[in-house]
C-alpha cells in the first residue's frame, strides 16, 4: 500500500511538471488518482474509527504514561 | 489514554452539539454527518493533488498576469527562466521533506513505544487546536451576548 501511494504521488508530480491540465493523457490520470486517494482517505477513516472504538472498549491499562 | 480519546472526540462533538442546541436546527447535525463522508473522499484531492499541481505549475504565467508573457523579449525569457528555477527548487524541497518525514515515521513506527508517543503527540495537538477554537468561539459568544444585552443597537445578524 505504501509503495502504491508513493508511486501515485511521484507520478502525480511528474505529470504535473510536464503536462498541462487540458492534456488528454493528464485528465483521466488525475481523475483516477483522485478516486484512489479518496478511497484511501475513507479506508484510513474506517481504520481510525475501529482503532478508536477498540481503544475505548479495551480494558488493558496504559503502561507508558500515568493518565 | 481512553480519556484523551474521549476528550479528542468530544472536542469535535461539543462545538457541533453546541451549535445545534443554540440555533435549534437538527438538520445541521444530519448535514454534518452526511457531509463527513464526502469531505473525507475529497480531502486528499484538496490537500494533495491540487497542492502538488499548483506547486508544479507555479511558473504558469498564461493567466492572471496581464502582459507578463506577451512578447518574446529577453527580459520576459529571463523572467520565465527564473520562475522555472524557483519552481524546481520548491518542488525539490517538497519531495525531499516528504521523503524525510515518511522515512522517519516509518522507521519510528516499526516499534510500539515510539509509535505510541507519536500518536499521543498528534492527539494532544488535535485536542489543543480544538480547545483553542472552542475557547475563542465561547469568548466571541460571550462578547456577542454582552454587546446585545448592554447596547441599544439592533441585534446583529448571524449567518447560519
Amino acid at each position: 500500500m505504501d509503495f502504491i501511494y508513493v508511486m501515485l504521488v511521484g507520478s502525480m508530480i511528474f505529470f504535473s511538471l510536464h503536462l498541462a491540465n487540458r492534456n488528454k493523457r493528464f485528465i483521466p490520470y488525475i481523475y483516477a488518482v483522485s478516486t484512489i486517494f479518496g478511497i484511501f482517505g475513507i479506508s484510513v477513516f474506517v481504520v481510525l474509527a475501529v482503532d478508536v472504538i477498540r481503544g475505548l472498549v479495551d480494558n488493558s491499562t496504559c503502561n507508558f504514561i500515568f493518565i | 489514554m481512553r480519556w484523551i480519546l474521549i476528550a479528542t472526540m468530544g472536542s469535535y462533538a461539543i462545538p457541533i452539539l453546541f451549535y445545534v442546541c443554540m440555533f435549534k436546527k437538527m438538520n445541521i447535525l444530519l448535514e454534518i454527518i452526511a457531509g463527513t463522508f464526502s469531505f473525507l473522499y475529497y480531502a486528499p484531492t484538496y490537500l494533495n493533488i491540487l497542492n502538488i499541481y499548483s506547486l508544479c505549475r507555479i511558473d504558469d504565467i498564461s493567466w492572471g498576469t496581464k502582459g507578463l508573457d506577451s512578447g518574446g523579449s529577453d527580459k520576459n525569457k529571463n523572467l520565465a527562466d527564473s520562475w522555472k528555477l524557483i519552481k524546481m527548487v520548491h518542488v525539490a524541497k517538497y519531495v525531499f521533506w516528504n521523503i524525510v518525514v515518511g522515512v522517519v515515521l516509518l522507521s519510528l513506527g516499526s516499534s510500539y513505544v515510539p509509535r505510541f508517543y507519536i500518536t499521543f503527540a498528534i492527539v494532544i495537538m488535535m485536542a489543543a487546536t480544538m480547545g483553542i477554537k472552542i475557547t475563542v468561539a465561547v469568548g466571541y459568544l460571550v462578547y456577542y451576548k454582552m454587546k446585545v444585552c448592554t447596547c441599544c443597537v439592533d441585534r446583529p445578524p448571524i449567518n447560519t
